[in-house]
């Protein structure tokens, strides 16, 4: 048996090594150390927009496990994110909870509002999933409006965490390490899936799902099981941003713009890949950044004219996503640099 | 091994399936045929549990299958084909097949090694990494029943699984389902082909306008009068 273990680690390091010792292999490597090393010089607000970039690419990653793994069509992500950033907001300030505390209710919460809303309509066939949780996130907008006494209304809330945390946070080369490690554990989760049970059983859904329950696939428990995860994951980046923000609002939260922009980075980006959702926040994040704060004030809605743009020059020219459409890039990188062994 | 007990199946006031009773000997290879319309995949999507049954039941092994969601009857050991095969177009050969191997508690290792054992066993022609939706027609129909055979059935249902391929590959697939019967896979299979369902078969089971008009052995069942007359016309 430990001879039947040594053969399979050694062939995971020589995956590895073979991995790291293609062209695109090492390249890869090399940005993600350029990557590590940015904080030596880049700016305060460049790293800003790299903490955005991994916050948004967070949901985006989870957008892609219901929406592009599974196809389901979820256009309410952003009422986890809601329950994420709402939960640290109000326990962390008004009950004196931990952060972690914090962040795991808005976890479960999160999970249990998925289960309750993917029940029903997973069950049935068609657009009613879209629907419904496009009806989540508007009624839960109401809600936090509402119960404005609890939630602190349409000012939103402020967030005071506790100093140590405080402290890291507000540090921006500190805070670029932490989001940037847990976007990296998000896209190994993503990677993970992909090639797990649930992930393989996501894909048959997606590709047909009566051929999925003909193999023995109980489709709507493992659509109910990715739409959980998806939540999960996107309540952590709300609960991330409202520590790194300091301040939730129900617009910026309980939002269907950022329902949507899960979906169009990830459909930019690629659907159903693992880099999809990474290289479609890379790609839209910034620019979103660009034109609301550099072309700012009045100029701020123009942003939803340069994402018209952008998605139809997508659609036109790469249906399938960047990752798709530039796959050649790889090739040729691989096909002309020489490979190290 | 399987048994419908009054089985029909109406649509509105199209009676599909009618009062039908039939059963499924273990072992063996049992042909349905019958004209287009008879009712036969209605029949295949009754047992397997893709349509409920406006009445009768289904039993498989002594138990009621007859309310059974399709991935639980595929669990309980009856696997199906699709006339119109459903390859997962985005994934590879494998991992169409892994899908249906990674039964209960199978790592992934153990799922892509098994998919690619059972590919072997249909005989696929072809690489086994490239994405299904690349496939031709005799490879799309091999693709079908592997991954029906990944999920470790004792009942196969192949609706039609040698339609549309010509002479030399439909013999090559008769071997392949033959050989899966030897395995010890009990067969149900809709065909239209005459002379594999009459080659193949042990019994044989016609239906006509959502009844079963006779069964009996091949020989039987190619001298029957009503069968000739159905076929053939008056």
């Amino acid at each position: 048996m430990s001879q039947k273990q040594q053969t399979s680690t050694d062939s995971i390091a020589g995956k590895i090594t073979k991995a790291v010792g293609k062209p695109s292999g090492y390249l890869s490597l090399l940005v993600f150390l350029v990557a590590l090393a940015l904080p030596l010089f880049a700016t305060n607000y460049i790293l800003h927009i790299l903490i955005l970039v991994f916050i948004t690419g967070i949901g985006a990653i989870a957008w892609n496990i219901i929406g592009g793994y599974g196809g389901q069509f979820a256009l309410g992500n952003a009422v986890f994110y809601g329950f994420g950033a709402y939960s640290v907001a109000l326990l962390v300030n008004n009950y004196g909870q931990s952060f972690f505390v914090a962040l795991a209710v808005g976890i479960i919460l999160s999970v249990l509002l998925a289960v309750l809303v993917g029940y029903p309509t997973f069950t049935l066939s068609g657009h009613y999933f879209a629907l419904a949780t496009i009806a989540v996130v508007e009624g839960m907008l109401y809600l936090v409006l509402f119960f404005g006494d609890f939630t602190g209304g349409a000012i939103g809330q402020s967030v005071t965490p506790a100093s140590w945390l405080a402290d890291l946070v507000g540090n921006r080369v500190i805070a670029f390490y932490i989001f940037f490690a847990i976007f990296g554990l998000c896209i190994l989760i993503s990677t993970w899936v992909r090639y797990s049970k649930l992930g393989y059983y996501l894909l048959a859904i997606r590709e047909d799902q009566d051929a999925a329950a003909a193999l023995g696939v109980n489709t709507t428990r493992y659509k109910i099981y990715g739409f959980a995860l998806s939540a999960a994951m996107t309540a952590l980046a709300g609960g991330m941003y409202a520590v790194y923000g300091t301040y939730v609002s129900p617009s910026g939260a309980f939002s269907l713009d950022l329902s949507i922009q899960y979906a169009l980075i990830t459909l930019i980006g690629g659907m159903g890949t693992i880099i999809g959702p990474i290289v479609g926040t890379l790609f839209m994040v910034p620019i979103q950044q660009y034109v609301t704060t550099v072309l700012g004030g009045n100029l701020g809605s123009l942003a939803y004219i340069g994402y018209g743009v952008i998605l139809i020059v997508v659609i036109i020219y790469a249906p399938e996503g960047l990752v798709t459409r530039l796959s050649f890039v790889r090739e040729w990188i691989d096909n002309t640099l020489p490979e190290v062994k | 091994m399987l048994k419908t007990e009054n089985l029909t199946k109406r649509f509105g006031s199209v009676v599909a399936v009618d009062d039908v009773s039939i059963e499924i000997p273990e072992g063996e290879i049992t042909g349905l045929i019958g004209p287009n319309g008879a009712g036969k995949t209605t029949l295949f999507n009754l047992i397997t549990g893709f349509y409920t049954p406006s009445n009768g039941t289904v039993t498989y092994k002594g138990e009621d299958i007859t309310n059974l969601a399709p991935h639980e009857i595929s669990k309980k050991g009856v696997s199906r084909t699709f006339q119109v095969p459903k390859p997962l177009n985005q994934l590879s050969v494998t991992e169409n097949v892994v899908v249906g191997a990674l039964g209960e508690g199978k790592g992934r290792q153990a799922a892509m090694e098994k998919a690619n054992d059972t590919l072997d066993r249909v005989n696929f022609q072809g690489d086994y990494s490239m994405t299904a939706n690349s496939l031709n027609v005799g490879q799309l129909k091999r693709l079908e029943i592997a991954k029906a055979v990944a999920t470790d059935p004792d009942l196969l249902m192949l609706d039609e699984a040698v339609a549309g391929l010509n002479p030399d590959e439909r013999g090559k697939l008769v071997n392949v389902i033959e050989k899966l019967n030897d395995q010890g896979i009990t067969i149900l299979m809709v065909e239209h082909v005459m002379e594999v369902v009459m080659g193949l078969s042990n019994r044989v089971i016609v239906l006509d306008e959502g009844k079963v008009l006779t069964e009996g052995t091949p020989k039987e069942v190619q001298n029957d009068d009503e069968v000739i007359e159905v076929y053939l016309g008056t």
